[in-house]
Protein backbone atom coordinates (compact mmCIF):
# COMPACT_ATOMS: atom_id res chain seq x y z
CA UNK A 1 0.00 0.00 0.00
CA UNK A 2 0.98 3.63 -0.42
CA UNK A 3 0.96 5.05 3.10
CA UNK A 4 1.45 8.67 4.15
CA UNK A 5 2.61 9.06 7.76
CA UNK A 6 2.26 12.42 9.51
CA UNK A 7 4.45 13.34 12.44
CA UNK A 8 7.20 11.37 10.74
CA UNK A 9 9.84 13.35 12.60
CA UNK A 10 8.26 12.49 15.97
CA UNK A 11 9.04 9.26 17.88
CA UNK A 12 5.96 7.19 16.96
CA UNK A 13 5.80 8.38 13.37
CA UNK A 14 9.50 7.80 12.91
CA UNK A 15 9.24 4.26 14.25
CA UNK A 16 6.26 3.49 12.01
CA UNK A 17 8.02 4.83 8.93
CA UNK A 18 10.97 2.55 9.66
CA UNK A 19 8.92 -0.52 10.55
CA UNK A 20 6.36 -0.38 7.76
CA UNK A 21 8.77 0.49 4.97
CA UNK A 22 9.66 -3.11 4.09
CA UNK A 23 6.04 -3.99 3.27
CA UNK A 24 4.61 -0.66 2.13
CA UNK A 25 5.58 2.36 0.12
CA UNK A 26 5.87 4.88 2.92
CA UNK A 27 5.84 8.64 2.43
CA UNK A 28 6.89 10.52 5.57
CA UNK A 29 5.38 13.91 6.32
CA UNK A 30 7.42 15.74 8.92
CA UNK A 31 5.88 18.20 11.31
CA UNK A 32 8.83 20.49 10.87
CA UNK A 33 8.67 20.48 7.09
CA UNK A 34 4.94 20.66 6.52
CA UNK A 35 2.32 22.67 8.33
CA UNK A 36 -0.59 20.36 7.60
CA UNK A 37 -3.05 23.02 8.74
CA UNK A 38 -2.53 24.58 5.31
CA UNK A 39 -4.47 22.87 2.49
CA UNK A 40 -1.84 23.77 -0.08
CA UNK A 41 0.81 21.88 1.88
CA UNK A 42 -1.19 18.68 2.33
CA UNK A 43 -3.05 18.25 -0.92
CA UNK A 44 -0.13 17.01 -3.04
CA UNK A 45 1.25 14.49 -0.49
CA UNK A 46 -2.19 12.86 -0.26
CA UNK A 47 -2.35 12.14 -4.00
CA UNK A 48 -1.98 8.46 -4.83
CA UNK A 49 -2.10 7.31 -1.21
CA UNK A 50 -4.12 4.29 -0.13
CA UNK A 51 -4.00 5.17 3.55
CA UNK A 52 -2.76 7.82 5.95
CA UNK A 53 -1.41 7.21 9.43
CA UNK A 54 -2.00 10.45 11.30
CA UNK A 55 0.51 10.31 14.16
CA UNK A 56 1.24 13.98 14.42
CA UNK A 57 -1.24 14.66 17.24
CA UNK A 58 0.03 11.73 19.33
CA UNK A 59 3.54 13.08 19.65
CA UNK A 60 2.84 16.79 19.65
CA UNK A 61 5.65 18.82 21.21
CA UNK A 62 5.12 21.37 23.95
CA UNK A 63 3.69 24.54 22.44
CA UNK A 64 1.28 27.33 23.34
CA UNK A 65 -2.34 26.34 24.03
CA UNK A 66 -3.82 27.90 20.92
CA UNK A 67 -1.21 26.39 18.62
CA UNK A 68 -1.61 22.95 20.15
CA UNK A 69 -5.40 23.01 19.72
CA UNK A 70 -5.24 24.51 16.24
CA UNK A 71 -2.69 21.96 15.10
CA UNK A 72 -4.88 19.10 16.31
CA UNK A 73 -8.24 20.45 15.18
CA UNK A 74 -7.53 22.39 11.98
CA UNK A 75 -4.63 20.13 11.07
CA UNK A 76 -6.81 17.04 11.25
CA UNK A 77 -9.65 18.77 9.44
CA UNK A 78 -7.42 19.82 6.55
CA UNK A 79 -5.79 16.41 6.36
CA UNK A 80 -9.15 14.61 6.31
CA UNK A 81 -10.49 16.94 3.65
CA UNK A 82 -7.40 16.48 1.48
CA UNK A 83 -7.54 12.71 1.99
CA UNK A 84 -11.19 12.51 1.00
CA UNK A 85 -10.64 14.72 -2.03
CA UNK A 86 -7.71 12.54 -3.11
CA UNK A 87 -9.73 9.34 -2.74
CA UNK A 88 -7.63 7.98 0.13
CA UNK A 89 -9.49 5.01 1.56
CA UNK A 90 -8.72 5.39 5.23
CA UNK A 91 -7.07 7.55 7.84
CA UNK A 92 -5.65 5.86 10.92
CA UNK A 93 -5.38 8.25 13.86
CA UNK A 94 -2.84 7.61 16.59
CA UNK A 95 -4.68 8.65 19.72
CA UNK A 96 -4.20 8.39 23.45
CA UNK A 97 -5.66 6.26 26.23
CA UNK A 98 -5.09 9.18 28.59
CA UNK A 99 -8.57 10.26 27.50
CA UNK A 100 -9.75 7.87 30.23
CA UNK A 101 -7.48 9.03 33.05
CA UNK A 102 -10.33 10.44 35.10
CA UNK A 103 -12.13 7.12 35.48
CA UNK A 104 -11.40 5.29 38.75
CA UNK A 105 -8.22 3.25 38.52
CA UNK A 106 -9.91 -0.08 39.13
CA UNK A 107 -12.34 0.29 36.20
CA UNK A 108 -11.76 -1.91 33.16
CA UNK A 109 -12.32 0.27 30.11
CA UNK A 110 -12.98 -0.90 26.58
CA UNK A 111 -13.76 0.92 23.36
CA UNK A 112 -17.42 1.46 24.27
CA UNK A 113 -16.55 3.95 27.02
CA UNK A 114 -16.95 7.69 26.64
CA UNK A 115 -13.67 9.63 26.53
CA UNK A 116 -13.27 12.13 29.34
CA UNK A 117 -10.59 14.60 28.31
CA UNK A 118 -9.31 17.15 30.79
CA UNK A 119 -9.58 20.88 30.13
CA UNK A 120 -6.04 21.41 28.95
CA UNK A 121 -4.59 21.20 25.44
CA UNK A 122 -2.57 17.99 25.92
CA UNK A 123 -5.75 16.14 26.71
CA UNK A 124 -8.13 18.03 24.42
CA UNK A 125 -5.93 17.75 21.31
CA UNK A 126 -6.34 14.00 20.68
CA UNK A 127 -10.03 14.28 21.54
CA UNK A 128 -10.61 17.04 18.97
CA UNK A 129 -8.70 15.01 16.40
CA UNK A 130 -10.85 11.96 17.11
CA UNK A 131 -14.08 13.95 16.78
CA UNK A 132 -12.93 15.40 13.49
CA UNK A 133 -12.01 12.02 12.02
CA UNK A 134 -15.26 10.52 13.27
CA UNK A 135 -17.38 13.26 11.70
CA UNK A 136 -15.71 12.95 8.31
CA UNK A 137 -16.26 9.20 8.44
CA UNK A 138 -19.86 9.67 9.52
CA UNK A 139 -20.53 11.86 6.52
CA UNK A 140 -19.00 9.35 4.12
CA UNK A 141 -16.45 9.19 1.36
CA UNK A 142 -13.68 8.07 3.71
CA UNK A 143 -13.15 5.57 6.52
CA UNK A 144 -11.23 6.26 9.70
CA UNK A 145 -10.15 4.51 12.84
CA UNK A 146 -8.40 5.52 16.02
CA UNK A 147 -5.73 3.45 17.68
CA UNK A 148 -5.51 4.62 21.27
CA UNK A 149 -2.17 3.96 22.92
CA UNK A 150 -0.79 4.54 26.40
CA UNK A 151 1.80 7.19 27.13
CA UNK A 152 5.14 6.36 25.54
CA UNK A 153 7.42 5.04 28.23
CA UNK A 154 4.51 4.43 30.59
CA UNK A 155 3.79 1.00 32.07
CA UNK A 156 0.94 0.37 29.65
CA UNK A 157 2.78 1.29 26.47
CA UNK A 158 2.87 -1.80 24.31
CA UNK A 159 6.03 -3.42 23.01
CA UNK A 160 7.05 -2.05 19.63
CA UNK A 161 6.15 -5.23 17.77
CA UNK A 162 2.57 -4.99 19.06
CA UNK A 163 2.31 -1.38 17.94
CA UNK A 164 3.53 -2.27 14.46
CA UNK A 165 1.22 -5.28 14.28
CA UNK A 166 -1.74 -3.11 15.29
CA UNK A 167 -1.00 -0.53 12.60
CA UNK A 168 -0.48 -3.31 10.03
CA UNK A 169 -3.84 -4.69 11.09
CA UNK A 170 -5.42 -1.27 10.78
CA UNK A 171 -4.09 -0.95 7.23
CA UNK A 172 -5.49 -4.36 6.31
CA UNK A 173 -8.80 -4.02 8.16
CA UNK A 174 -11.87 -4.58 6.04
CA UNK A 175 -14.60 -1.93 6.10
CA UNK A 176 -17.92 -3.35 4.97
CA UNK A 177 -19.57 -1.19 2.26
CA UNK A 178 -22.64 -0.56 4.40
CA UNK A 179 -20.96 -0.86 7.79
CA UNK A 180 -19.41 1.59 10.21
CA UNK A 181 -16.84 3.89 8.71
CA UNK A 182 -15.41 4.92 12.10
CA UNK A 183 -13.82 2.45 14.52
CA UNK A 184 -11.80 2.66 17.71
CA UNK A 185 -9.24 0.25 19.17
CA UNK A 186 -7.35 0.21 22.46
CA UNK A 187 -3.81 -1.10 22.63
CA UNK A 188 -2.17 -1.39 26.03
CA UNK A 189 -0.19 -3.75 28.20
CA UNK A 190 -2.29 -2.64 31.16
CA UNK A 191 -5.21 -4.85 32.22
CA UNK A 192 -7.17 -1.60 32.66
CA UNK A 193 -7.56 -1.53 28.86
CA UNK A 194 -8.32 -5.00 27.54
CA UNK A 195 -7.37 -5.08 23.89
CA UNK A 196 -9.52 -8.02 22.92
CA UNK A 197 -10.98 -6.04 20.04
CA UNK A 198 -7.51 -5.24 18.71
CA UNK A 199 -6.63 -8.90 19.14
CA UNK A 200 -9.67 -10.03 17.23
CA UNK A 201 -9.76 -7.47 14.44
CA UNK A 202 -6.19 -6.22 14.12
CA UNK A 203 -4.48 -9.57 14.70
CA UNK A 204 -2.52 -8.50 17.77
CA UNK A 205 -1.99 -11.92 19.38
CA UNK A 206 -2.29 -12.71 23.08
CA UNK A 207 1.36 -13.70 23.21
CA UNK A 208 2.42 -10.32 21.95
CA UNK A 209 0.33 -8.63 24.62
CA UNK B 1 -25.68 27.98 42.72
CA UNK B 2 -24.25 30.39 40.20
CA UNK B 3 -27.36 32.41 39.33
CA UNK B 4 -26.53 35.96 38.30
CA UNK B 5 -29.52 38.16 39.06
CA UNK B 6 -27.60 41.39 38.57
CA UNK B 7 -24.04 42.60 38.13
CA UNK B 8 -21.50 42.62 35.32
CA UNK B 9 -21.81 40.54 32.17
CA UNK B 10 -19.33 40.34 29.31
CA UNK B 11 -20.63 39.45 25.86
CA UNK B 12 -18.18 38.12 23.26
CA UNK B 13 -19.37 38.61 19.69
CA UNK B 14 -21.66 41.49 20.57
CA UNK B 15 -21.36 42.91 17.07
CA UNK B 16 -23.48 40.14 15.55
CA UNK B 17 -27.27 40.00 15.44
CA UNK B 18 -27.63 37.59 18.38
CA UNK B 19 -25.28 39.79 20.37
CA UNK B 20 -27.42 42.79 19.48
CA UNK B 21 -30.52 41.09 20.86
CA UNK B 22 -28.66 39.92 23.97
CA UNK B 23 -27.59 43.49 24.73
CA UNK B 24 -31.13 44.70 24.22
CA UNK B 25 -32.52 42.08 26.60
CA UNK B 26 -29.94 42.54 29.36
CA UNK B 27 -29.18 46.25 29.47
CA UNK B 28 -31.88 47.13 32.00
CA UNK B 29 -30.70 44.50 34.50
CA UNK B 30 -26.95 44.16 34.05
CA UNK B 31 -23.91 46.28 33.36
CA UNK B 32 -22.66 45.05 30.04
CA UNK B 33 -19.15 44.86 28.64
CA UNK B 34 -19.89 44.31 24.97
CA UNK B 35 -16.97 43.03 22.92
CA UNK B 36 -16.30 42.22 19.31
CA UNK B 37 -13.38 42.13 16.92
CA UNK B 38 -14.58 45.41 15.48
CA UNK B 39 -15.65 48.60 17.17
CA UNK B 40 -19.39 49.18 17.14
CA UNK B 41 -18.94 52.41 15.17
CA UNK B 42 -17.21 50.48 12.41
CA UNK B 43 -19.97 47.86 12.33
CA UNK B 44 -22.64 50.54 12.09
CA UNK B 45 -20.72 52.40 9.42
CA UNK B 46 -20.49 49.25 7.30
CA UNK B 47 -24.25 48.74 7.78
CA UNK B 48 -24.24 45.13 6.61
CA UNK B 49 -26.81 43.10 8.55
CA UNK B 50 -26.11 39.38 8.53
CA UNK B 51 -29.40 38.82 6.71
CA UNK B 52 -32.35 40.87 5.56
CA UNK B 53 -34.04 41.27 8.94
CA UNK B 54 -31.06 40.66 11.23
CA UNK B 55 -30.52 43.40 13.81
CA UNK B 56 -27.40 45.51 14.13
CA UNK B 57 -25.84 46.41 17.48
CA UNK B 58 -26.42 49.76 19.13
CA UNK B 59 -23.81 52.08 20.56
CA UNK B 60 -23.90 51.34 24.31
CA UNK B 61 -24.61 54.11 26.76
CA UNK B 62 -23.03 54.30 30.22
CA UNK B 63 -22.73 52.30 32.37
CA UNK B 64 -22.41 49.85 29.50
CA UNK B 65 -19.27 49.79 27.40
CA UNK B 66 -17.79 48.43 24.18
CA UNK B 67 -14.34 46.92 23.88
CA UNK B 68 -12.53 45.47 20.88
CA UNK B 69 -11.59 41.89 21.71
CA UNK B 70 -10.25 39.13 19.51
CA UNK B 71 -11.56 35.92 21.10
CA UNK B 72 -8.64 33.99 19.65
CA UNK B 73 -6.33 36.08 21.86
CA UNK B 74 -6.43 34.68 25.39
CA UNK B 75 -4.94 37.73 27.05
CA UNK B 76 -7.61 39.97 25.55
CA UNK B 77 -10.36 37.56 26.56
CA UNK B 78 -8.98 37.23 30.09
CA UNK B 79 -8.76 40.99 30.46
CA UNK B 80 -12.34 41.42 29.29
CA UNK B 81 -13.54 38.74 31.71
CA UNK B 82 -11.99 40.33 34.78
CA UNK B 83 -14.55 41.76 37.18
CA UNK B 84 -17.43 40.02 35.46
CA UNK B 85 -20.12 37.89 37.11
CA UNK B 86 -21.02 35.97 33.96
CA UNK B 87 -19.80 35.48 30.40
CA UNK B 88 -21.82 35.09 27.20
CA UNK B 89 -20.13 33.87 24.04
CA UNK B 90 -22.06 34.49 20.82
CA UNK B 91 -18.97 34.91 18.65
CA UNK B 92 -18.89 32.99 15.40
CA UNK B 93 -17.09 32.88 12.09
CA UNK B 94 -18.51 30.63 9.42
CA UNK B 95 -16.74 30.30 6.12
CA UNK B 96 -13.02 30.94 6.33
CA UNK B 97 -10.80 28.03 7.35
CA UNK B 98 -8.24 29.39 9.80
CA UNK B 99 -10.46 32.07 11.38
CA UNK B 100 -13.28 29.55 11.85
CA UNK B 101 -11.02 27.40 14.03
CA UNK B 102 -9.56 30.45 15.77
CA UNK B 103 -12.95 31.91 16.69
CA UNK B 104 -15.28 28.92 17.00
CA UNK B 105 -12.92 26.41 18.59
CA UNK B 106 -9.98 28.21 20.19
CA UNK B 107 -12.18 31.18 21.09
CA UNK B 108 -14.41 28.84 23.07
CA UNK B 109 -11.34 27.49 24.86
CA UNK B 110 -10.14 30.99 25.69
CA UNK B 111 -13.51 32.08 27.09
CA UNK B 112 -13.74 29.02 29.33
CA UNK B 113 -10.14 29.29 30.47
CA UNK B 114 -10.80 32.93 31.35
CA UNK B 115 -13.98 32.00 33.21
CA UNK B 116 -12.02 29.57 35.37
CA UNK B 117 -9.17 32.02 35.89
CA UNK B 118 -11.58 34.75 36.98
CA UNK B 119 -13.75 32.52 39.18
CA UNK B 120 -16.81 32.95 36.96
CA UNK B 121 -19.31 30.10 37.29
CA UNK B 122 -22.14 31.02 34.93
CA UNK B 123 -21.42 31.01 31.20
CA UNK B 124 -23.77 30.95 28.24
CA UNK B 125 -22.27 29.45 25.12
CA UNK B 126 -23.97 29.34 21.72
CA UNK B 127 -23.80 27.42 18.50
CA UNK B 128 -25.81 26.02 15.63
CA UNK B 129 -27.84 22.87 15.40
CA UNK B 130 -27.26 22.25 11.74
CA UNK B 131 -29.87 20.55 9.62
CA UNK B 132 -29.86 19.57 5.95
CA UNK B 133 -26.16 18.79 5.91
CA UNK B 134 -26.81 16.17 3.28
CA UNK B 135 -26.29 12.95 5.20
CA UNK B 136 -28.58 10.97 7.49
CA UNK B 137 -26.45 11.53 10.57
CA UNK B 138 -27.71 15.09 11.00
CA UNK B 139 -31.16 13.82 12.15
CA UNK B 140 -32.95 15.62 9.32
CA UNK B 141 -35.05 12.52 8.53
CA UNK B 142 -35.95 12.07 12.24
CA UNK B 143 -38.66 13.37 14.56
CA UNK B 144 -38.94 13.91 18.29
CA UNK B 145 -35.32 15.06 18.42
CA UNK B 146 -34.40 15.95 22.02
CA UNK B 147 -32.22 18.89 22.97
CA UNK B 148 -29.57 16.45 24.19
CA UNK B 149 -29.26 14.69 20.83
CA UNK B 150 -25.50 14.85 20.18
CA UNK B 151 -24.50 17.05 17.30
CA UNK B 152 -23.34 15.31 14.15
CA UNK B 153 -21.74 18.12 12.18
CA UNK B 154 -20.03 15.99 9.55
CA UNK B 155 -17.31 17.85 7.72
CA UNK B 156 -19.12 21.17 7.43
CA UNK B 157 -16.57 23.79 8.51
CA UNK B 158 -18.95 25.99 10.48
CA UNK B 159 -20.82 23.10 12.09
CA UNK B 160 -17.70 21.15 13.00
CA UNK B 161 -15.68 24.03 14.40
CA UNK B 162 -18.57 25.11 16.60
CA UNK B 163 -19.10 21.51 17.68
CA UNK B 164 -15.47 21.21 18.71
CA UNK B 165 -15.82 24.47 20.62
CA UNK B 166 -18.93 23.17 22.33
CA UNK B 167 -17.14 20.01 23.40
CA UNK B 168 -14.32 22.09 24.87
CA UNK B 169 -16.88 24.12 26.80
CA UNK B 170 -18.54 20.95 28.09
CA UNK B 171 -15.20 19.54 29.25
CA UNK B 172 -14.44 22.75 31.16
CA UNK B 173 -17.92 22.84 32.69
CA UNK B 174 -17.78 19.24 33.89
CA UNK B 175 -14.25 19.41 35.24
CA UNK B 176 -14.57 22.75 37.01
CA UNK B 177 -18.18 22.32 38.15
CA UNK B 178 -19.37 25.38 36.28
CA UNK B 179 -22.96 26.07 35.25
CA UNK B 180 -22.94 26.45 31.51
CA UNK B 181 -25.90 26.77 29.21
CA UNK B 182 -25.43 26.11 25.51
CA UNK B 183 -28.09 27.63 23.26
CA UNK B 184 -28.34 26.07 19.80
CA UNK B 185 -29.96 28.08 17.04
CA UNK B 186 -30.84 27.26 13.46
CA UNK B 187 -33.25 29.65 11.77
CA UNK B 188 -34.09 33.24 12.66
CA UNK B 189 -37.06 35.23 11.37
CA UNK B 190 -38.73 38.50 12.20
CA UNK B 191 -41.56 37.87 14.64
CA UNK B 192 -44.28 38.65 12.10
CA UNK B 193 -42.69 36.36 9.55
CA UNK B 194 -41.51 39.28 7.43
CA UNK B 195 -42.56 39.16 3.82
CA UNK B 196 -43.19 35.41 3.77
CA UNK B 197 -46.67 34.54 2.56
CA UNK B 198 -49.25 32.85 4.75
CA UNK B 199 -48.82 29.10 4.63
CA UNK B 200 -45.42 29.36 2.96
CA UNK B 201 -43.78 27.25 5.65
CA UNK B 202 -41.27 27.68 8.41
CA UNK B 203 -38.11 25.78 9.35
CA UNK B 204 -38.90 23.35 12.21
CA UNK B 205 -36.22 24.91 14.42
CA UNK B 206 -36.99 28.61 14.28
CA UNK B 207 -36.99 31.57 16.61
CA UNK B 208 -37.97 35.20 16.17
CA UNK B 209 -35.21 37.76 16.35
CA UNK B 210 -37.37 39.59 18.91
CA UNK B 211 -37.41 36.47 21.14
CA UNK B 212 -33.69 35.76 20.88
CA UNK B 213 -32.45 37.88 23.78
CA UNK B 214 -34.80 36.85 26.55
CA UNK B 215 -33.49 33.28 27.00
CA UNK B 216 -30.10 34.78 27.86
CA UNK B 217 -31.60 36.79 30.72
CA UNK B 218 -33.41 33.69 31.96
CA UNK B 219 -30.23 31.67 31.56
CA UNK B 220 -28.30 34.05 33.78
CA UNK B 221 -31.03 34.11 36.42
CA UNK B 222 -32.03 30.45 36.61
CA UNK B 223 -31.24 29.27 40.12
CA UNK B 224 -29.68 25.93 39.32
CA UNK B 225 -29.15 23.50 36.48
CA UNK B 226 -29.32 19.72 36.66
CA UNK B 227 -25.92 19.30 35.01
CA UNK B 228 -22.81 21.47 34.60
CA UNK B 229 -23.47 21.70 30.85
CA UNK B 230 -27.02 21.94 29.58
CA UNK B 231 -27.92 22.19 25.89
CA UNK B 232 -31.07 23.92 24.69
CA UNK B 233 -32.53 23.93 21.18
CA UNK B 234 -33.80 27.48 20.84
CA UNK B 235 -37.00 27.20 18.86
CA UNK B 236 -40.63 28.03 19.22
CA UNK B 237 -42.88 25.02 19.60
CA UNK B 238 -43.83 24.21 16.02
CA UNK B 239 -46.18 21.46 14.91
CA UNK B 240 -43.68 19.60 12.72
CA UNK B 241 -42.81 17.24 15.57
CA UNK B 242 -39.05 17.51 15.01
CA UNK B 243 -37.89 19.84 17.80
CA UNK B 244 -39.62 21.46 20.74
CA UNK B 245 -39.36 24.11 23.41
CA UNK B 246 -39.93 21.66 26.25
CA UNK B 247 -36.55 21.92 27.89
CA UNK B 248 -36.24 25.71 27.70
CA UNK B 249 -39.75 26.07 29.09
CA UNK B 250 -39.12 23.53 31.85
CA UNK B 251 -35.72 24.70 33.04
CA UNK B 252 -35.74 28.39 32.14
CA UNK B 253 -39.43 29.25 32.10
CA UNK B 254 -39.01 30.66 28.58
CA UNK B 255 -42.20 31.52 26.71
CA UNK B 256 -41.58 32.75 23.16
CA UNK B 257 -43.90 35.54 22.10
CA UNK B 258 -43.81 34.85 18.37
CA UNK B 259 -44.96 31.46 17.13
CA UNK B 260 -45.17 31.93 13.34
CA UNK B 261 -48.70 30.55 13.21
CA UNK B 262 -49.60 32.22 9.94
CA UNK B 263 -46.64 30.64 8.19
CA UNK B 264 -47.96 27.10 8.62
CA UNK B 265 -51.69 27.78 8.29
CA UNK B 266 -54.04 28.49 5.38
CA UNK B 267 -55.62 31.90 5.31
Amino acid sequence: MNVLITGADQPLGKMLCRSLADRHSVKPLDRAGCDHREPDRVSAPCQGMDAIIHSDVFDAPDQPDALSLDWAARGTYVLMQAARDAGVGRVILSSRLSLFDTYPGHYVIDETWKPQPLPHPDSLAPYLAELTCREFARQGGICSLALRLDRPGGPGYPVQSDVVTAFEGALALSFEPNGYRWRVYHLSKSDRFPDTLAGRELCVTAEER
Amino acid sequence: MAAVASGNVCVFGAGGPVGAMVAHALRETYTLRLTDLKDVSEILKENKPQSRFAPLPEVPEAPHSWRCVDVSNYEQVRSAAEGMDALINVSVLRHSLAPAFQVNTIGAYNVMKAAVACGIKRVIHTGPRHTRLGFEGDYWPDFGIPDEAPLHPGSDLYALTKHLGGEIVRVFAENHRLEVLCFLFTSFRPGDGGEAADGSGVHPLSIAWEDTGDPFRLGLQVAALPNPYEVFDMTVDLPHGKFGTGKAQRLLGWQPRYTFDRLFQKT
